[in-house]
Parts: structure tokens; sequence; C-alpha cells
């Protein structure tokens, strides 16, 4: 434990804060820079935080939000199990029979199918799931795929948006800050409903309306077998259980005096355990390695690092100094404050990962709690943030997981997905959406 | 002992500009499963397996599953219909393009001097021939196939 007061610490006898500040701003630059994956650049800053005595092990360890960590695990489980049902290739060729097979009509219903699924699972894990079945539609209408997969990466980063699971950077806000599930789908739902409307009509002007096949090549989507999408019945319908039980403990998770990590590891855990029942121990072990196996484990280590970085940065007092100087900024006015602080999210969730900066933001706002009368009065900024972090991260290829994701498979799949010409649709789209965010916050919350 | 010794030095080979129909019928008349493919100086460019073949056949998405995270494959493709002649259709697209640009760079490959367990291992795991390529010049000097290395078993005459 240090002996001098956090801002009087040093290391390597310079002042513990700057250096601190260094390691946060390294790694900020090393993930930016993508050269070195993102999981060693954590777990490095991490362990030099430690190493340099910024921390101690036992402090670094209580900086991890292991909330965070069991609620990404345990749905990153649920969905590796639950897929393998094919209910996920199901909804998305049902929707696109169900416009029949129109191009125009399928890139609106995957928008809102990707929109709602990002809601309820991880947007990486919604567009990887929606996207292979997307090519496959796009390849047997002869439509090119590059309107789609844009419009999808929107729809995942706007749905993911209106839920605590949906995105990490509300994970990480609702885990801090104890908002519940239902706080975050009553007040950020229906402005995400607002804004997905509005990207689903802008994105049909831009691209949809010309999108354009034969008739020979609809009848070919319109022979597809949705119900032979399913391969395991059985699977199916424990997975739609697990699903719902779990997405009902999210709910009830308050008044059951649950946290979401719980809910999402037994949900996780029961989901195993259906797949494990009469089966051979040989046959157990594969299952349920092959599950495991699933789980992103750069991003669990990535944020395992991260939350030990951040704790080191904020031990310093950084934070606070921080904190101070973006209220001097805003004069300790709590709407131009929570404008400040959509923007300027908005803004560098567009240039880096969201992720980080979020991490980042939540113990400086934490900090303006005094200054604005208690935390409850903070709840406009934590809505602020989470909208201008998530719609933000559209704004370029690089802007958020999902659409590195998205970007990454369609060059594999020889699909140019450069960044200037993302940049120059999505770039005016990210703004209008944060816009409407922004008037959504003002006749809301402040 | 090395891939040297026991490798065939003159293996049937695909040139680059030959075309994907002209090596389904090499494949199909001699039944290999697949061919190294060289250019005219015989340096090897990648080789060209019976499974390239199917993949073709395959919605594309599946021809990339390799690079894919799991969670991006397709679960299954029970729900397409397609048939014979929809195989033959999206064959035809792919008939007169040349060889090369379908050959795998990436699969294995063996030095002359790699040793013999090197080579028993690849070949077990590859289930297939592995080709073996001079490093400097990338040519192509030979194969090792599972028959080379049990023809080496058998007692010397």
């Amino acid at each position: 434990m240090p002996a001098l007061p956090a801002g009087e610490m040093t290391v390597l006898g310079l002042p513990a804060m700057w250096v601190a500040a260094a390691l946060l701003l390294l790694t900020y630059a090393a993930v930016v820079s993508e050269k070195i994956n993102r999981a060693v650049v954590a777990m490095l800053g991490a362990t030099l935080t430690i190493v340099l005595g910024i921390l101690s092990q036992e402090q670094a360890v209580e900086g991890v939000d292991f909330n965070t960590i069991g609620l990404l695990t345990g749905m990153m489980i649920i969905v590796a199990v639950s897929r393998r049902s094919g209910m996920f290739e199901y909804l998305a060729i049902r929707s696109a029979k169900l416009v029949k097979a129109n191009p125009a009509a399928i890139m609106a219903m995957l928008q809102i199918v990707t929109a709602v699924m990002s809601a309820f699972l991880d947007n990486v894990t919604a567009v990887l799931l929606v996207v292979p079945v997307t090519l496959l539609i796009c390849e047997r209408l002869a439509v090119k795929p590059y309107p789609m997969l844009v419009a999808l990466v929107f729809a995942a980063n706007i749905g993911g948006t209106a839920t605590l699971v949906g995105d990490p950077p509300n994970i990480l806000i609702g885990s801090r800050v104890g908002i519940s599930f239902s706080e975050f789908i009553i007040n950020l739902g229906p402005v995400v409903v607002v804004i997905q409307l509005v990207a689903c009509l802008l994105f049909h002007l831009l691209w949809g309306r010309r999108l354009s096949t034969t008739m020979r090549a609809r009848a070919q989507v319109m022979a597809f077998r949705e119900r032979s999408a399913i391969v395991d019945p059985g699977l199916l319908i424990q997975s739609l259980a697990v699903l719902a039980l779990v997405v009902a403990g999210f709910v009830l998770a308050p008044e059951l005096d649950l946290e979401p990590a719980t809910v999402a590891l037994f949900g996780a855990a029961l989901l195993l355990l259906m797949s494990c029942l009469r089966r051979t121990a040989d046959a157990q072990t594969r299952s349920v390695s092959q599950s495991l196996e699933a789980v992103e484990w750069i991003t669990i280590f990535f944020f395992i690092g991260l939350f030990i970085i951040v704790a080191g940065v904020e031990s310093t007092g950084l934070l606070d100094l921080l904190a101070e100087e973006l209220l001097a900024f805003t004069e300790g006015d709590l709407r131009i404050t929570a404008l400040a602080i959509l923007w300027a999210s908005a803004i560098l969730s567009m240039l880096v990962d969201n992720i980080p900066f979020v991490a980042t933001m939540i113990p400086i706002i934490e900090e303006m709690a005094p200054t604005f009368g208690g935390e409850d009065r903070l709840m406009p900024l934590w809505w602020a943030l989470s909208l201008g972090a998530c719609l933000g991260g559209n704004g370029t290829i690089i802007g958020a997981s999902a659409n590195l994701a998205v970007a990454g498979l369609a060059e594999r799949a020889g699909i140019r997905f450069l960044f200037l010409q993302y940049a120059k649709v999505a770039v005016p789209m990210m703004l209008l959406t944060v816009a409407i965010a922004m008037a959504y916050v003002e006749l809301r919350f402040l | 002992m090395t891939c040297r010794t026991i490798m065939n030095p003159d293996p049937p080979v695909l040139l680059a500009t030959e075309t994907v129909g002209e090596a389904l019928n090499r494949l199909l008349t001699r039944r290999y499963l697949a061919l190294p493919v060289v250019d005219d100086d015989r340096r090897y460019i990648g080789l060209f397996a019976k499974s390239r073949l199917f993949g073709l056949m395959l919605p594309s998405i599946v021809a990339l599953e390799d690079m894919l995270p799991k969670i991006a494959h397709l679960t299954d493709l029970a729900y397409l219909s397609d048939d014979l002649d929809d195989l033959r259709e999206r064959f035809a697209r792919f008939r007169d393009r040349p060889v090369a640009k379908y050959a795998d760079p990436e699969a294995p490959t063996l030095r002359p001097e790699s040793p013999l367990m090197e080579a028993i291992l690849l070949v077990f795991r590859t289930r297939n021939f592995v080709p073996v390529v001079e490093p400097q010049s990338r040519r192509l000097v030979g194969v090792v196939s599972t028959w080379d290395i049990l023809a080496k078993l058998q007692p010397e005459r």
C-alpha cells in the first residue's frame, strides 16, 4: 500500500501520476496502431503497473471488475452453444424470405435482426452471426454485399446501445455504477429505436433502393428451406429456454439481489449441463472444450489488463485532476457537462477504441458526484457517455470492435472495406445519430 | 536420412496456365488427390487439391472458414436446395480460369534437406503428399507421399 498521498507517490524517481498516465497513453497508442494484439498490450500494461509499484498485486486484482468479465464470458458461452442449433441462420433466412427476397427490404430486415440480436449479445458476436448468411444471400442475389455490411455494422452498434449487455461500454458503465438491465432499456431503448429506424431509412435512400436483382435469383433465395437450418431442434429448445431465463434474470436481477455476471454464468452453466446430459465422459469433455474454446479470450484478457491499468491511473489521483479540469471547462453546469461528454465520447470513440476510453471516463465522472449533488444526479452523464461511446464507434472502421470484425471478414471475402470510403458515409451518419441522441438527452434527462 | 532420399523427383504437376477444367480432368483420370502447381521455370506456386474444387461448389463464405473465427462458420447448408445443374452452372464460371489462381500457397512444404521424421509427420497430418521445394529458388524438386515412404519400408533387395 502506498504510504504517501496519491498525488505525491513516485515511481523510479518520477511522479507516479505521470508514469501511470504514460502507461495508459502508450496502451491507447498501441491498441490504435494494431501492431500488437490488444490483449498482449493490456496484459503488458497491467503487469508493468504492478512491477513499477503503482499498484500492489492485491490492489490490481481489486481493480478488475469481475462482474464485467463474468457477464462477457457467460454470454460468449451461451452463444457458442446455442449457435450450434442453427437458430441464427434460421432467423436471417426467415427474415429474407419474409420480404420475398427483395434486396432493399432484406437490407432493412437484416438491420433490424442485427440490432435486436446486438441488444442481447455483444456487437461483435451479433455481426459475426449475421454476416456469413448475409454474404451467402448476397451471393445468391448477385448484389454487392458492401452496402449491407456497412448497414449491419451500424445496426450492431446502434442496437447494442439499448441494453446493459449490448455493448462493452454499457457493460462497463452498468457494472461499475450499478445501473440495471431494465433501466438501460427504459432510458435508452426509445432513442435507440428511433435512431435505428432513421439509419434504416438513410441506408435505403443511399443504397437500398438501388439494389436490384433478377426474379430467378430471388427465387433461389425463396427456395432456401429455413426449417432445415435448425440442425438440432433439441438444442434449439434448450437454447431458447436458457436465453429467455437469462433475459428474465437480467430484468429481475436487482429484485433478486443478483449481479448480471451471475445470471449470465448461471445460464451458461445450465446450457453446458444440458449439452452434457446422456453423453459419455469423453463426449462431454469434447463438447465443453468446444464451447469454452469459443470464448474470445483476447477480449477477456484485454478487459482484465485495462481494468488494472485504469485502476493504476486512478490510484495516483490523475483522474480526479481530469474531472476537476472537465468541470472547470463546463463551469460545473450539468447540461453542458452532459453534452460535452456526449460529443467528446462520440468523436473520441470514432478515433480510438471506445472500451479503454469509457473505462477511463467512468472514474472521472464518478469524481463529479459532489459537484452535482450526489451520485443520483450523475445519471444524465452516464446516459450521455453510453450514447456517445456506442454511437460514435460507427464513425470509422477502427471505431468499434464490430466494425473491425466485419471489415476483416469482408477483406477475406474479397470485399474492399477502405477507411476513407467507409468514413465518407459513416461520419455524417454517425453525427446525425449523435445529434438525435443529444436532442433526446436534453429533452429526457436535463 | 532426408527428403531427397525418399522423394519422388519427377512428380506430375499442373502448369500455372492450365485451366481449372483441365486440372479437374487430370485429377479425375488419374484419381489424384492433389497436384502441385508450377510456373514455366518449375517454380512452385501452390497445391491444387480436389478439396479446392469442392470449395468452388460451395458458397464462397464456406471456403473462407479456415480464416474465420468459429462463431462465423455456417452451421450447416441443409437449407440450400441446389441440384447438380446448379453445381454444374457454378463450376462453369471457374472452368476456364487459370488453376494458379486457386492453388493454395500456404499448404505445407518440405525442403530437400528436411529430416525423414519431419516428412513422415507432415504426410501423416496432411493425409496426402507434400511438395519438396528448394528454399532459395522456390523450385519444385519432388514430392513425398505415403507411397514413397511405405515403399522404403520394404526390405532392400
